[in-house]
């Protein structure tokens, strides 16, 4: 569809930038996201995501497809973060149930 | 009116949705399955993928023109392409437009009944059948309206950034407005260019007194900006030879490129040494809906090419191009199919939350009649959908068209609407879970009946060829596969949401199998721990998944 580079790049700074989040970064890695981190992780978030505009051609459509792959990434970023959430709960649950 | 600014966005944004909301989610899903308006009408059809090369087509088809309509002043071609549109000749005859349909395979005249096919949705989409009665100010307004509450949500989200990625599946309702407002953040691009451009492209309805003032009508304006081929004179000298492509073929792989598609070719003054013929490329790449075109004359010389636009119709142009898409490659298109979808959830989540904040209140007749208007008009619009490809399909099944009369028109609208309006006297004369659970059986058996057609339509197929015929080129028809995806996502779809309305039913009776059905979720793991979704939210995803057809 498009550019296969700006896509993954993409795919690297949405990832990123959800980690940047405490509540995100707790559900995945169960701990807490130091400041420093939380600082490199941003950083390295919107690099990523200015690099996958740069790497495009400059042309309206390559801007149209782009901001289409945006609006999905994201959802399904969030989506995986829920999943994830969802299951970090449901272990919880069962953790103190069978105590 | 309220004390804060921002709560008066809340109760414009709580407002305007409500009062559009139903027309904007048959706005919304029928504009989204318009995407798919070739491949629709390709799949209902029973269409096939033409084996020859364009040249081939055009030949045949100028030979076609050439032998039905030598007197007429100009001809058009219509060429089939991946996405499955019509092999189509027409001109004009005593003032009246006559298209015939070829066949792209044995290319000859098909008299296979044409049906209305996906350009119904796309002409639904804008005009709710009701052209001449102001179908398309109403649609003007919804559009408006969806502007103004796309850009009354935002203030209305109160953590916009700190809920960026935040979807809570365990709490039916938080998931519900998680879901609404994800929904909401991401499409805003696209909402805004959709409505946006909406209006653009019926501005002269929309806005007409601008144009009043300074114009005569639109066409003066029209003609004002726009700028056309110029036609060559004809000399009234017929030519000796018939046209051939090859002729034109190194001009067209100059201009278009060596792997070119052409969709469409005009012929002016077809019989005359002083012909003209316009090429129009397939789209790619380019967004403004405007035509890329070469022009050459009869002895393939080039002719002047079309003179530079002004900017206000350009503009325009490469909204009106946004909004129908037809630059999209199948992957993209795909991608502004489940964006369409998603614009659609978030209106129907949007008027379900409606609900769930006056859930807890008393219970009066109006909060009802939405609720039952809700599922009437959501579910129904998908049975509706159904319903419509199958009455489109039945004239092309080999039981139809043993038994039963193949010239008799397809009743299609009528099974559409009269769909639609049965699911909302269903749903209002029903209690609440009944009337759903009714319709969500209904969709079920729709879709399914849908995707069983394919295998039924595919055997006759191969009898077809064993028995004799022509053995058809069986090469990977895309138009089809993906509306066989989308068929088969929504039947999965309707399958997991019946799955989990019909035991939380049971269950409910008895708390103890509840228990120990529970627990067995648990140990199947994270992928069906949504069993205990509110069902209004399964209501928004099988809406999702029943325009996916």
């Amino acid at each position: 569809m498009s550019n296969p580079v700006s896509l993954i790049a993409l795919i690297l700074a949405i990832l990123c930038l959800s980690l940047a989040m405490q509540k995100h970064y707790k559900a995945c890695f169960n701990k807490r996201l130091s400041q420093s981190k939380e600082k490199s992780l941003k950083c390295l978030g919107w690099l990523l995501m200015v690099t996958s505009l740069l790497v495009l051609p400059p042309t309206g459509f390559n801007y149209t497809v782009w901001t289409c792959q945006l609006a999905v990434v994201i959802f399904l970023q969030a989506w995986l973060l829920s999943a994830i959430a969802a299951r970090r709960m449901k272990q919880r649950i069962t953790g103190a149930r069978n105590k | 009116m309220k004390t804060t600014f921002r709560k008066s966005m809340i109760w414009l944004h709580t407002y305007i949705g409500l009062l559009s909301g139903w027309l904007l989610f048959a706005v919304f899903l029928t504009g989204t399955l318009s995407y798919y308006n070739q491949e629709i009408t390709h799949w209902l059809t029973n269409g096939k993928q033409s084996p020859h090369t364009q040249q081939v087509l055009l030949d045949n088809a100028l030979h076609k023109l050439h032998n039905a309509a030598p007197n007429t002043k100009r001809w058009q071609i219509s060429l089939p392409d991946k996405r499955g549109s019509s092999y189509r000749i027409s001109y004009r005859e005593d003032d009246k437009r006559i298209s015939r349909y070829l066949d792209p395979v044995t290319l000859a005249f098909t008299d296979r009944q044409q049906i209305e096919g996906g350009n119904f949705f796309r002409t639904f989409h804008y005009t709710l059948s009701l052209r001449q009665y102001g179908g398309r100010y109403l649609t003007g307004i919804a559009g408006m309206a969806m502007l103004i509450a796309v850009f009354s949500g935002i203030y209305t989200h109160r953590r916009f950034f700190k809920d960026f990625f935040t979807i809570r599946r365990q709490e039916p309702k938080k998931f519900t407005i998680d879901l609404h407002a994800i929904l909401g953040v991401i499409t805003i691009p696209f909402c805004f260019v959709l409505c946006a451009s909406a209006m653009l492209i019926y501005i002269s309805m929309y806005q007409p007194f601008a144009i009043s003032h300074y114009f005569d009508s639109y066409r003066t304006l029209d003609q004002q900006v726009s700028t056309e081929h110029k036609p060559l004179k004809a000399i009234q000298q017929t030519a000796d030879k018939a046209m051939e492509i090859s002729t034109y073929q190194s001009q067209l792989n100059n201009a278009f490129g060596d792997n070119h598609q052409i969709t469409r070719l005009t012929v002016n003054n077809p019989l005359d040494t002083k012909a003209q013929l316009i090429f129009t490329k397939a789209k790619h790449e380019w967004l403004s809906n405007k035509p890329e075109t070469i022009v050459l004359s009869r002895q393939g010389e080039l002719l002047p090419e079309i003179e530079a636009e002004r900017t206000a119709r350009m503009v325009r142009r490469i909204f009106y191009g946004l909004h129908e898409a037809h630059f999209a490659s199948p992957a993209l298109r795909a991608v502004l199919f489940i964006l369409g979808m998603m614009a659609t959830v978030l209106i129907a989540t949007g008027m379900i939350i409606w609900l769930q904040k006056r859930q807890n209140k008393q219970v009066t007749a109006s909060y009802v009649m939405v609720e039952k208007t809700n599922n009437g008009i959501f579910y129904g619009l998908s049975l509706a959908v159904g319903l419509y490809f199958l009455a489109s399909k039945l004239p092309f099944m080999p039981i139809w068209a043993e038994n039963i009369n193949p010239s008799a028109p397809p009743l299609t609208t009528e099974a559409f609407f009269g769909a639609w309006l049965f699911a909302l006297v269903l749903c209002w004369l029903l209690n609440v879970k009944q009337g759903k659970q009714c319709l969500l059986v209904l969709n079920f058996m729709t879709f399914l009946s849908l995707l069983l057609s394919v295998f039924g339509v595919n055997e006759t197929n191969n009898a077809l060829s064993t028995a004799g015929h022509v053995t058809l080129n069986d090469s990977f028809d895309l138009a089809k596969v993906t509306i066989n995806l989308w068929l088969l996502a929504t039947c999965v779809y309707f399958y997991t949401v019946l799955k989990r309305q019909v035991p939380r039913n049971i269950s409910s009776k008895n708390t103890k199998s509840r228990n120990t059905r529970l627990r067995k979720n648990d140990a199947i793991g994270a992928n069906k721990d949504n069993s205990q979704l509110d069902v209004s939210t399964q209501a928004d995803r099988a809406t999702e998944q029943g325009g996916k057809a």
